[in-house]
């Protein structure tokens, strides 16, 4: 098992030269880029500035598994063309943090669960996700109280350690320990002070964020259902579903067939629980007519009805929801509640 | 879904509208009979009475709709479509020949066994009657009617011109293998049969409960004067089952939103239990 290998040390300024081996390998490898202000998720052509110094992406890597947009198939008048899927290119996504990761974890958990999501599937198995420990968690930061940690593993394939002029990268997977063999004359066996410096770094991570207790959150709201719990942050609510679409583990999607003429395409596209379309019936029915019933659907399937099917929490305390918000609903008042 | 792993679930097969039947005198309900064109998909389709299947028009969409068809019925499906939205209407459009998709089967089918050595009471109201003809097709095939004891089976509708397969309707009338009381709530001048709510004339058939399972489809408004009255025939809560529908988009617990609590009603339903929606948000 992945436990087995010993961590791998890689000088900073050899990363360049990985990333050309990575890329000449035939993946697309994506990194963190500065631009202007904001370091994102970006396509890396060669030589990449590579830049550590962030919090978390403004978008969670979502769109890399379930993009907002994606064909299911093409037709032409009343006949699917066969041409519809292409087969996916390889990827490798470096510097995703380990929220992100596990939120790939958690929509694991739906999509390639019987019978498996054919698109998702795809993308999954032809991605690697390196993930960087977050050395310095953000004040809306709570993945300690959702069951994750600043240096937690779960759906990552090779855990990253920004350790100043090395990285640190040990495998999470089999599939990582694959990747960094391919990859082994770029890097050596990382020393036993760099792996005892990655631990205590992991450890400080951890302790500098602010705990938020969830003991029973699940029973507490499925107990809360017709309770007056939900009217404060459902009267604030926009229904804009904003959080929806930061959200890394909103995985919510509409089908809907798009034509000229008579040619056309199926597409899935992100869709929201926010919207009052949502679940509208044709008869004109609606389960849940007022934002107030949405409100609590976001909350119920996230906290409860997710530890009911899964066994997890499907919050991974990223904080978009929180940063996003347009009129500052935070998800940890409602939560705690 | 069937078990093969490797399939697309999202991808619909083709099947041909081999013939149109209106239902009702408004003209917006259909039944269509469809071929696959490909006896491997045909195969493949192997459902029981309860489940549904996506119907696909390209360029318009999708709807989920409940197979109307008996598995006993070899060749073909039927499908009763209300014309209602986009992809219902323009299905309402077709002419015999035309090609269709098909996804499915989906959901979870009547506990045919379940009904094994039991009276079953099958309760309908409006279009909603579509798998539960499905139901007494199955359960009148010979092979089946002689693992079951009593059929008694109540089906209702708004007047005479809204009752859908009016021509089984006589047929099940004159039959000794079920107990068939037709209703509507208002009589024309030509109707001679029952008048009532399909609650009030359950009320006076007063099925029997012992030994006996309750199948239940209809408008909300007929569920919710159904269930007390089956309670108050001695119905155990799991021993009546109730078919629901709900907006779907994928039909495998995928897209999020036809959920009831934790349950998805395209993956976990359409077919529950009274017992299972009592420990469920009545969010539907």
């Amino acid at each position: 098992m992945a436990e087995d290998m010993t961590p791998r040390t890689i000088d900073k300024r050899k990363l360049p030269e990985l990333a050309g081996l990575i890329i000449a390998a035939g993946h697309r490898l994506y990194g963190p880029v500065r631009n202007g202000g904001e370091v994102t998720l970006t396509e890396i052509a060669e030589k990449p500035p590579l830049d550590f110094a962030y919090g978390n992406f403004k978008m969670s890597p979502k769109n890399f598994f379930l993009p907002q947009s994606e064909v299911i198939c093409r037709f032409c008048g009343g006949d699917m063309l066969k041409d519809a899927v292409s087969a996916e290119e390889k990827k490798v996504l470096l510097g995703i943090r380990p929220c992100d990761a596990r939120a790939v974890w958690l929509m694991d958990k739906v999509f390639l669960e019987e019978p498996g999501d054919f698109y998702y599937k795809q993308k999954r198995d032809s991605t690697i996700l390196i993930s960087a420990a977050c050395l310095s968690p953000e004040t809306t930061c709570f993945c300690t109280s959702v069951g994750g940690s600043p240096a937690g593993t779960e759906g990552s394939d090779i855990l990253l350690f920004d350790l100043g002029k090395a990285l640190l990268l040990d495998p999470a997977s089999p599939r990582g320990e694959d990747f960094l063999n391919r990859f082994s004359e770029m890097t050596s066996e990382a020393s036993k002070k760099q792996v005892s410096q990655k631990e205590q770094l992991a450890q400080e991570a951890a302790s500098r964020l602010k705990k938020i207790s969830l003991d029973g959150v699940a029973e507490k709201f499925a107990r809360a259902f017709d309770s007056d719990l939900w009217a404060a942050p459902s009267q604030k609510c926009l229904g804009c579903g904003i959080c929806t679409y930061f959200c890394p583990t909103c995985h919510c999607f509409d089908v809907t067939d798009e034509t000229v003429r008579e040619k056309g395409r199926r597409l899935r596209t992100w869709d929201s629980c926010m919207y009052p379309l949502f679940t509208l019936h044709a008869s004109g029915h609606n389960p849940r007519p007022s934002q107030k019933e949405r409100v609590r659907q976001r909350f119920m399937h996230k906290f409860s009805y997710s530890v009911q099917n899964h066994g997890e929490l499907f919050c991974v305390g990223c904080g978009r929801c929180i940063k996003n918000c347009p009129v500052n609903l935070d998800l940890r008042e409602v939560i705690t509640r | 879904m069937n078990g093969d792993g490797n399939r697309n679930p999202y991808i619909p097969f083709p099947a041909k509208i081999e013939k149109i039947t209106i239902e009702n005198a408004d003209r917006d309900i259909k039944t269509f009979k469809l071929a696959f064109l490909d006896e491997g998909h045909r195969r493949a389709f192997q459902y029981l009475p309860g489940q549904f299947a996506e119907l696909s028009i390209f360029g318009k969409g999708e709807s989920p709709i409940g197979i109307a068809s008996s598995p006993t019925e070899e060749g073909y499906l039927l499908f009763t479509v209300k014309k209602v939205g986009v992809v219902t209407s323009d299905l309402h459009n077709s002419e015999e020949g035309r090609v269709i998709g098909v996804r499915g089967p989906l959901g979870k089918p009547y506990p045919v066994e379940a009904m094994e050595g039991k009276n079953v009471v099958i309760i309908g109201g409006g279009f909603a009657f579509t798998t539960l003809r499905s139901t007494i097709r199955y359960l009148l095939a010979p092979e089946n009617r002689r693992r079951i004891k009593n059929l008694t089976c109540i089906y209702g509708a708004r007047s005479p011109g809204e009752l859908i397969y009016k021509e089984e309707l006589k047929e099940w009338q004159g039959s000794e293998d079920i107990e068939m009381y037709v209703t509507v709530d208002k009589g024309d001048e030509s109707w001679t049969g029952r008048e009532g709510f399909v609650p009030t004339v359950l009320k006076e058939v007063a099925p029997s409960s012992e030994n006996a399972i309750a199948l239940v489809c209809g408008p909300p408004i007929m569920l919710k004067f159904t269930f007390p009255m089956l309670l108050g025939l001695g119905f155990p809560p799991e021993m009546i089952v109730v078919s629901l529908e709900m907006r779907m988009k994928c039909g495998i617990g995928k897209c999020g939103r036809c959920n009831i609590g934790n349950l998805y009603v395209c993956k976990d339903g359409p077919v529950f239990t009274y017992q299972q929606l009592q420990s469920l948000p009545a969010e539907y």
